[in-house]
């Protein structure tokens, strides 16, 4: 059984929003201020105090969704909970829950309901609690029903070294509790016991106790004179357990003892604590027999934790060491911002919260975007090497290479956009493997606007116009040009394919170059191609023979040769530097600013293609 | 109850406990120790149970009987155990959950109690051929199949005969209101349990479910446990992996009205892997006492004492009381035949005689023809008798009725129309205050035009459009309503003894034990209430002759039999022998 849906209204920021959930781990992503964390309150507050392992979270009126106009909704917040996949045994035990399926039984699934309702004349708030869709039938669920699904939260502020030390919160007492059987509670209460009858017996204990008692006598006197004892701890189990302390156990040997050296907690950092902390209670609960599906909901487990680490317990929540995956009790959600997490953890296990460019908020599964298992490898490696920039942006312009990601700033900044205001990331995909990562995207999908920028890739042929010095054909990179018809150059089918295929999605907006970006940069604008070729230049110590002034000045003043000098020059030469050497300079090129600040090359001196604008246009819509 | 501990078990109730069967059956004569065996039946299971999300049911007829097991087992019966009536069992288990398969609405259905379903009174629906009509919720499932019910009903006016031709028609009338409104009572609840567990299709599967969750149904007072519900509970007990204890006693079925049979012990003994116990020696009744139950037993058999039992004291004692009445001569005699520090009960077999030893104004004393005014009355009456909570939710009807045009509104549907529950329930309270405030003198129209003011003022609070039309419609004068209204409380009710005493139907007292008891029989007649002496030795339904049994069997030490002098006098002549089981003869 695992909870396989959490349905939110009109709670804190989340007017209405779906999740889906799968068993064992769910990553959840978003922005800052997202609602992630409301999330987790609302499925803390719909199971109540009774499935609260420590502090059960309160409501009030302050929780109501607020509308645009500062107004809190008169609807109440209400929370549905889907389980599914219930063993036999567990349909049984969660009868009062259960959503009975006729035809499959084995298919039924649970449901619990929570709706908080605030009354502004009474001033009061009501709150009710039913399962199996029951609305009208005002049984509520049963407690017990509640405790069989326990909700752990290690919250963002958690503090780790407190619940590790011993007392009443005790983590270590807790995992302690839940593996203990019988027998192993005695033996450990025997030792106590022992220790206990040894002190009672030792001089110095027994020296302390009667000067403490002789003080206490002198300050109450004889009639309110209590006794007082030293012991280590009341032999019995649960107070022992919590008295416990968890130690790091140090390489060396203590020298006066030659047993093994140990530290305090408290010596260690916060995030090493973190991480001890996560696996003590993910311990506890696996090994807790009194739940049927312990919940633990972990804050930004990132804290503390420096990249490498936060790959270590990646891998740890996603293939934890205790069990396979599919044997596993817990059902564990991780809300984070950390790339290094997302891109670590399966993708199926994110789930992407982010605004919708016209419903609001929505959650979208990376699992459920159809994706085949090569492909999601393939995700997978792409977020990796991308820091999933994608999962935490409000817009994304998909590009081929490192020229477009290194010029798109700069050309967007020329037109008075700044990406990084805007949550915009520019990827580049290195090559032009655009389909998987766009199959996330569709209104029904990750719905964030996003641009896929490709060339047009037309197929190259020769210039018969174009004759050597001898008069023969001239067959080098010289003479190449797109392949035209009807004097409009030809896009290659992959293109073409590519453009057709989004054709319907409101989400994705395919943009293209005619022929790529050195030809189209330099066909924007007249003075275009000049501006490229002192970048060029600037590549070389000494003047390049593929591109040059003096070829540019042969062009005269057709702009589609001009254009055609600097693509044969840049792309098809056989060069000692490429396009990326470019892009590099002619991004600092276009960066550069004289001394009242304004841009050394004008605007007006440097066109920026149209389809470059589209793409930008598109992702800042909102 | 506990009988003295010295001997527990003895060897019957020590065959009964370490019974391997399936299911074990047990027939078992009052007194014999049967919840005893029960409760210690259900602390060997408590003390080995180790299956983590399933639990024991153990079910008992009465809240009573369910209190008793609850106090002896203390604290160890929350969840995922269950301990309460059937009633309450197959509700939560059956019909909640998986009402939706045979025709309650998904969202769920709401269960109206009684007594508050007696003031019901629509949807109404046609029952026999002269066009008399009765409420829906006044229709009881008696007995028969789940495709042909045999239904009974009885509202204010009496019993209504339900013509069988007219069967299928209410039925769809019922299910029309479960499937519209999720509105059901009790017997629906029955009814509808029966139907889901013994459904050819999907019964099984939703059997086997519950008998997942409960693998170990324990069942006291079987014999009372009405038709559908028996069948219901049969079919969880027939699902091979339950193991289950049955307790009862087929001679003191005293629930025939409700659709109760004894014959449901043959069913259950029937089912593949139960055993039959009997516990036949009783640990309550003296000797004398258990010979008047042997005498009355239904069965035939022999309810045995032990063999160090005492005596006992048996008395008859003669009244001549054309109204029963318990007066200072009456309460003389009792006092001199119960010690001080005995516990006493009084018992009789209807309300209304219960009513009259008590000197109280007897229910439905509403004088006029307006339905509302008598509802009110009898709200009145619930809420006199410590049933407040219900009182108010029929005087609540009465007002949502005019308020939100609603008879029984949801707290939500409440809040939903901006009603504030605290603002609500002062005004409820303050109805009932004006409903059973006396006035010197007042007649019953007086009372009536009072209490419409009263509603029509809080209605007016809720936002109602006054429409005071619409109010004298329900709270309509009569000339019946000219009489007095006077607090019938009697004068001559000796106090000392009532203090003392607890005063209640036989029903009630099911299951309990006193150190005297007094059953008082109040003047035959020839209408409505039958002599004993013919009542109780029957040629066909047994149902009086168990419940006097059942009266007799509940005494320890004294049982004084109270009959008036023509009752005593027909006994004396058509039954010598039980006459002669008496060691006095008194009269007032």
């Amino acid at each position: 059984m695992y909870l396989s849906k959490i349905v939110v209204n009109n709670f804190r920021n989340l007017k209405m929003i779906e999740v889906e959930l799968s068993q064992g781990l769910n990553v959840i992503v978003g922005e800052n201020n997202v609602g992630k964390t409301n999330l987790l309150d609302a499925l803390r507050a719909a199971l109540g105090s009774a499935s609260a392992f420590v502090d059960p979270i309160r409501l009030s009126k302050d929780d109501l969704y607020v509308d645009q106009n500062g107004q809190a909704v008169k609807e109440p917040i209400r929370v549905d909970l889907n389980f599914s996949d219930l063993s036999g045994d567990e349909q049984a035990e969660f009868l009062e829950a259960l959503e009975y399926n006729q035809e499959h039984p084995e298919c039924s699934t649970a449901s619990i309901h929570f709706e908080w309702s605030w009354s502004e004349k009474t001033e009061r708030w009501h709150s009710r609690r039913w399962g199996g869709g029951k609305s009208n039938s005002e049984a509520p669920v049963p407690e017990d029903v509640l405790q069989s699904v326990p909700v752990t939260l290690l919250a963002a502020l958690r503090d780790a070294m407190s619940a590790l030390v011993p007392g009443r919160q005790s983590r270590l007492g807790r995992l302690l509790g839940v593996s203990a059987s019988e027998d192993e509670k005695i033996k450990l209460q025997e030792i106590i016991k022992k220790a206990n009858s040894d002190l009672q017996s030792n001089e110095l204990i027994k020296g302390a106790e009667e000067k403490i008692r002789q003080a206490l006598k002198g300050a109450s006197g004889p009639d309110f004179g209590q006794d007082v004892q030293i012991r280590s701890s009341e032999p019995e189990f649960e107070r022992i357990v919590k008295n416990l302390r968890l130690v790091l156990k140090l390489r060396g040997t203590a020298a006066e003892t030659g047993e093994p050296a140990i530290q305090e907690l408290r010596s260690n950092g916060l995030g090493y604590n973190n991480l001890i902390y996560i696996a003590t209670v993910l311990a506890e609960l696996e090994a807790s027999a009194n739940a049927t599906l312990p919940l633990l909901l972990v804050e930004e487990p990132e804290a503390h934790l420096h990249p490498q680490l936060q790959i270590l317990l990646a891998d740890f929540l996603a293939n934890s060491k205790l069990d396979k995956v599919e044997n596993r009790k817990v059902q564990t959600i991780v809300t984070t911002h950390s790339p290094t997490i997302a891109s670590r953890v399966p993708t199926e296990t994110i789930r992407v919260l982010h605004q919708d460019a016209v419903s609001g908020l929505r959650c979208t599964c990376l699992g459920k975007c159809g994706l085949s298992a090569r492909e999601a490898n393939q995700l997978r490696r792409m977020l990796d090497i991308t820091r999933a920039t994608l999962l935490f942006a409000r817009g994304i312009i998909l590009v081929e290479g490192i020229s477009e990601a290194l010029l798109f700033p700069v050309l967007s900044k020329r037109l008075s956009i700044r990406l990084e205001d805007k949550g915009v990331s520019v990827i580049p995909v290195c090559g032009v493997e655009f389909s998987t990562i766009s199959k996330l995207f569709g209104e029904d999908k990750l719905n964030i606007p996003i641009s896929i920028v490709t060339d047009g890739d037309p197929t190259i042929v020769h210039d018969a116009e174009i004759k050597k010095t001898d008069g023969s054909n001239d067959m080098s990179w010289r003479s190449e040009i797109p392949k035209k018809d009807s004097n409009i150059i030809e896009i290659s089918a992959r293109v073409r394919k590519l453009i057709d295929s989004f054709a319907q999605n409101n989400v994705v907006s395919v943009s293209r170059s005619q022929v790529t970006l050195e030809y189209d940069l330099a066909f924007a604008g007249y003075s275009n191609a000049d501006v490229i070729c002192e970048a060029w230049m600037r590549c070389f110590d000494g003047e390049p023979r593929t591109l040059n002034k003096e070829a540019l000045k042969l062009c005269g003043d057709d702009l589609e040769k001009r254009a055609l000098t600097v693509w044969r020059g840049v792309c098809r030469a056989n060069s000692t530097r490429g396009k990326s050497e470019l892009a590099q300079q002619l991004a600092e090129l276009l960066e550069e600013k004289d001394e009242t600040g304004s841009y050394k090359i004008h605007l007006d001196d440097f066109a920026v293609p149209i389809y470059i604008k589209d793409a930008i246009d598109h992702v800042i819509r909102r | 109850m506990s009988p003295s501990n010295s001997d527990f078990p003895n060897s019957e109730q020590k065959d009964v406990l370490d019974s391997t069967a399936r299911i074990t059956v047990v027939r078992a004569c009052p007194g014999s120790g049967k919840t005893r065996v029960f409760v210690e039946s259900m602390r060997r299971h408590l003390n080995s149970w180790q299956k983590k999300g399933t639990g024991i049911a153990a079910l008992s007829f009465t809240n009573v009987a369910q209190e008793q097991i609850a106090k002896s087992l203390g604290n160890s019966l929350s969840c995922p155990h269950f301990v309460g009536t059937l009633d309450s069992f197959m509700l939560r288990f059956v019909v909640r959950p998986f009402g939706h398969l045979v025709g309650l609405p998904r969202e769920g259905s709401r269960l109206i109690p009684a007594p508050l379903d007696a003031a019901m009174e629509y949807p109404e629906v046609q029952v026999n051929s002269n066009h008399q009509k009765i409420s829906l919720f006044q229709i009881r499932f008696l007995d028969g199949t789940e495709d042909a019910p045999n239904l009974t009903a009885r509202d204010f006016r009496g019993p209504a005969n339900i013509e069988a031709s007219y069967v299928p028609k209410i039925l769809a009338s019922k299910k029309s209101l479960w499937e519209n409104r999720g509105l059901i009572t009790h017997t629906d609840s029955h009814y509808l349990a029966a139907s889901i567990l013994r459904h050819p299709k999907f019964g099984k599967a939703v059997s086997q479910l519950v008998a997942r969750r409960f693998p170990v149904i324990l069942v006291d007072e079987l014999q009372d446990t009405g038709w559908f519900l028996g069948h219901a509970l049969l079919e969880l007990l027939r699902v091979p992996s339950v193991s289950g204890l049955v307790v009862g006693d087929p001679d003191q079925a005293i629930y025939e009205f409700g659709g109760a049979r004894p014959t449901i012990f043959n069913d259950v003994e029937n089912l593949e892997g139960a055993v039959c116990y009997t516990m036949t020696k009783t640990h309550r009744c003296p000797k004398l006492i258990a010979a008047i139950s042997s005498a009355l037993s239904d069965s035939g058999s022999t309810v045995s004492s032990r063999d160090d039992a005492e005596d006992g004291r048996t008395i008859f004692l003669i009244h001549e009381m054309t109204k029963a009445c318990l007066d200072e001569k009456l309460s003389a005699q009792i006092a001199e035949a119960c010690q001080e520090n005995e516990s006493l009960a009084i018992i009789a077999r209807k309300d209304a005689t219960i009513r009259g030893l008590i000197g109280e104004s007897t229910a439905n004393n509403f004088k006029g023809v307006s339905h509302a005014g008598r509802r009110l009355d009898h709200a009145m009456h619930l809420f006199c008798h410590g049933q407040s909570s219900i009182a108010s939710r029929m005087v609540a009807k009465e007002l949502s009725w005019l308020v939100l045009k609603n008879e029984s509104p949801t707290n939500e549907e409440l809040r939903n129309n901006d009603i504030d529950i605290r603002e609500w329930k002062h005004a409820l309270y303050g109805i009932l205050q004006s409903v059973c405030s006396y006035y010197d003198g007042e007649d019953w129209n007086d009372w009536l035009k009072r209490v419409k003011k009263t509603i029509g003022d809080s209605a007016v609070k809720f936002n109602w459009e006054e429409n005071r039309s619409e109010l004298s419609g329900r709270f309509r004068a009569s000339e019946k309503g000219n009489a007095k209204r006077i607090a019938v409380i009697a004068s001559n009710i000796d106090d000392s003894i009532c203090d003392k005493a607890i005063v209640k139907t036989i029903h009630q007292v099911k299951g309990d034990e006193f150190d005297c008891v007094v059953l008082f029989v109040p003047k035959p007649h020839s209408k409505n209430a039958p002599c004993p002496s013919e009542e109780w030795w029957p040629a066909s339904s047994s149902e009086e002759r168990r419940i006097a049994f059942v009266a007799a069997s509940r005494a320890k030490k004294t049982l004084i039999m109270c009959v008036h002098r023509n009752t005593y006098d027909a006994l004396k002549e058509k039954r010598p022998k039980f006459v002669a089981l008496f060691q006095q003869i008194n009269n007032i």
